[in-house]
């Protein structure tokens, strides 16, 4: 190998490594069977380490099939298995099994399922593109994409030679604010634009079906999903009205399904991504077999209102101070109103409710979410008090329940203490 | 919250924490002799960073000593019900939380040896999706809690 020429061994080199991970890649395949026997699903694996795992039937919870780009060009599947109790991860995950095999290993676990699956289903439910259009052009995400857009650009910005953005501070302060107006609600239209695309590609062919107590849903353009869970497994369920949503009384159904990993992209699981608010009750109780409490809910005292609006001013008091550096900051009082608005909606949104059985929180943050839970499925339940509520009795509950991720938290601020510590004193049905 | 749950944690806690405090002390001033030390020897470095960090260990000690174990002492209550555990902290945020006997899948008791010196256990009672923990109380009223609670077996067929 010469000194300074090009030599072929620095292409060798990697070649090598690329050709031998390709070599273990073969022999992994090799080594890597599944069978099945009686109730059982035994794989085996492992090049040098052998390794055999047992999968009994009883103890999956779901079977979870799903495709990604590569996968629907080469017709395969990639399959995950979960168990009870399995959290953090997918207890069983085979990368990539041929279609027909995938669909064998989720009857296999899924008894009593012919050929013919489709017409099997006692309830099916298809958005229709209609609605999707409609839930995508009113999908909060356009906050999100705004604010990705705006951290971008804020990068840019510091890249840029001093030369042209002195120019661009210059036009920018000359220009009428007709042109800045303008420039914003482009800016807009392109995040919404985005925003649409986005939840269409994530939520379009959304399908829903029901077999007895298992729930399937079907969605996704590019990379298809698949998610297959038992009815007994849905922890809460949650009526979450969008900004956008609300004033065209339609909302999203949305659940926390216990231990399940396979929506890692979603906290939570949409159950509907649109439905007419006034038909909400009847959409879960077809599919959920359960009544949701109707009743209203016990708005918060006329007190808390002053905490919910000083909350909303004072994220103000740090454009104040900075307006001393530099005036423009001042314009962010414009925002005053809107935070001020958006706080009166959240202190007049707040409720609880509870009956023996279930308790009903609801709550803004910018969509108002209704969260119906009941009180079995609590995992526990916490009232704290900072010094401030304390002055003035109040406090904050938090519930919490078992959802995908772990676990999932629902809070009411500033009820009345002896309301919060009666919520939270709630008697466990003796059964 | 003014008013704290029934029982409290056990007075006796005070002293293993102080124990914990001495035992912290006694670690971080080796660590200080062994700069001092190999500063003599081989390093030239400067000695007063070590004195500084001396002070600032010495009033850890004396805050570990004689105010926080007070101060942890008051602010964390709790109390067995029928059907549930509750448990109260927080200084200044107070929180009291209420875990579902129900909903506990396991506890874990734990004692370090300053701890069995006095008797005494940390007990950790985890649901399927939170944890809690009372940081000291005395080992028999721990295992028997522990106890308690696994004969209130899983109590509906479509628990998770």
């Amino acid at each position: 190998m010469g000194e300074g020429r090009f030599s072929i061994g620095y292409l060798l080199t990697p070649l090598g490594f690329a050709g031998l991970s390709f070599l273990i890649g073969i022999f992994r395949w090799i080594f890597y069977t599944y069978s099945f026997e009686e109730d059982r699903l035994i794989v085996r694996s492992g090049i040098f380490v052998k390794k055999e795992r047992v999968l009994k039937k009883a103890r999956v919870q779901s079977v979870n099939l799903e495709k990604g780009i590569l996968h629907r060009i080469l017709s395969l599947s990639s399959v995950h298995i979960e168990t009870a109790g399995s959290v953090s991860e997918a207890e069983f995950s085979m990368s990539a099994v041929k279609r027909d095999a995938a669909h064998r290993l989720k009857q296999f676990f899924e008894a009593e399922v012919s050929e013919d699956s489709e017409n099997q289903y006692d309830y099916r439910y298809k958005a229709s593109y209609n609605i999707l259009w409609k839930a995508a052009l009113t999908s909060g995400s356009i906050g999100f994409i705004l604010s990705v857009l705006a951290f971008f650009f804020s990068q840019v910005f510091w890249y840029l030679p001093d030369r042209v953005t002195d120019a661009l501070y210059g036009w920018f302060f000359q220009s009428g604010i007709g042109v800045i107006v303008m420039l914003g609600a482009f800016l807009v239209l392109i995040a919404w634009f985005v925003s649409v695309i986005q939840y269409m590609v994530r939520f379009g062919e959304f399908t829903l079906m029901k077999r007895s107590d298992e729930i399937t849903i079907h969605r996704g353009l590019i990379k298809q999903k698949a998610l297959t869970f038992k009815r007994h497994r849905v922890q809460s369920v949650l009526f979450v009205e969008g900004l956008l949503r609300q004033p065209f009384k339609y909302l999203t159904i949305d659940v926390d399904i216990a231990g399940g990993v396979n929506y890692r992209d979603q906290a939570r699981t949409s159950l509907y991504p649109l439905v007419k608010s006034s038909k909400a009750h009847d959409y879960v109780s077809t599919l959920l077999n359960k009544t949701l409490a109707k009743d209203t809910l016990e708005p918060l005292d006329k007190k808390a209102c002053r905490r919910y609006l000083f909350r909303a001013a004072i994220i103000f008091v740090l454009p104040i101070g900075l307006s001393f550096i530099n005036i423009i900051f001042i314009y962010l009082l414009l925002f005053l109103p809107v935070s001020l608005l958006l706080g009166y909606w959240r202190y007049k949104d707040a409720g609880t409710y509870e009956d023996s059985e279930t308790m009903i929180l609801r709550f803004r943050w910018i969509a108002r979410t209704t969260v119906f839970v009941e009180k079995y499925r609590i995992q526990s339940i916490e009232v704290t008090q900072t010094p401030f509520q304390k002055w003035r009795k109040f406090a904050t509950i938090h519930v919490h329940v078992l959802s995908a991720s772990g676990k999932s938290s629902y809070s009411v601020r500033d009820l009345r203490l002896a309301k919060a510590l009666k919520l939270a004193a709630y008697s466990v049905k003796s059964i | 919250m003014t008013t704290q749950l029934e029982q409290r944690i056990d007075p006796t806690a005070k002293n293993v924490w102080r124990i914990n405090a001495f035992i912290e002390f006694f670690i971080f001033t080796l660590v200080i002799i062994g700069y001092l030390v190999a500063n003599w020897l081989w390093w030239s470095l400067p000695n007063w960073p070590a004195f500084i960090v001396f002070g600032f260990v010495m009033g850890l000690l004396i805050f570990n000593l004689f105010i926080l174990p007070t101060i942890r002492l008051r602010i964390w209550s709790y109390q067995f019900e029928e059907d549930a555990v509750l448990i109260q902290s927080g200084l200044f945020i107070i929180k009291r939380t209420r875990v579902p006997m129900a909903r506990i899948q396991h506890i874990d008791t734990e004692h370090g040896p300053v701890m069995r010196l006095y008797k005494l256990a940390s007990l950790t009672i985890t649901t399927a999706g939170t944890v809690h923990k009372i940081p000291a109380l005395k080992q028999e009223t721990a295992h028997q809690l522990a106890a308690e609670i696994s004969v209130i077996a899983k109590v509906r067929d479509d628990d998770v």
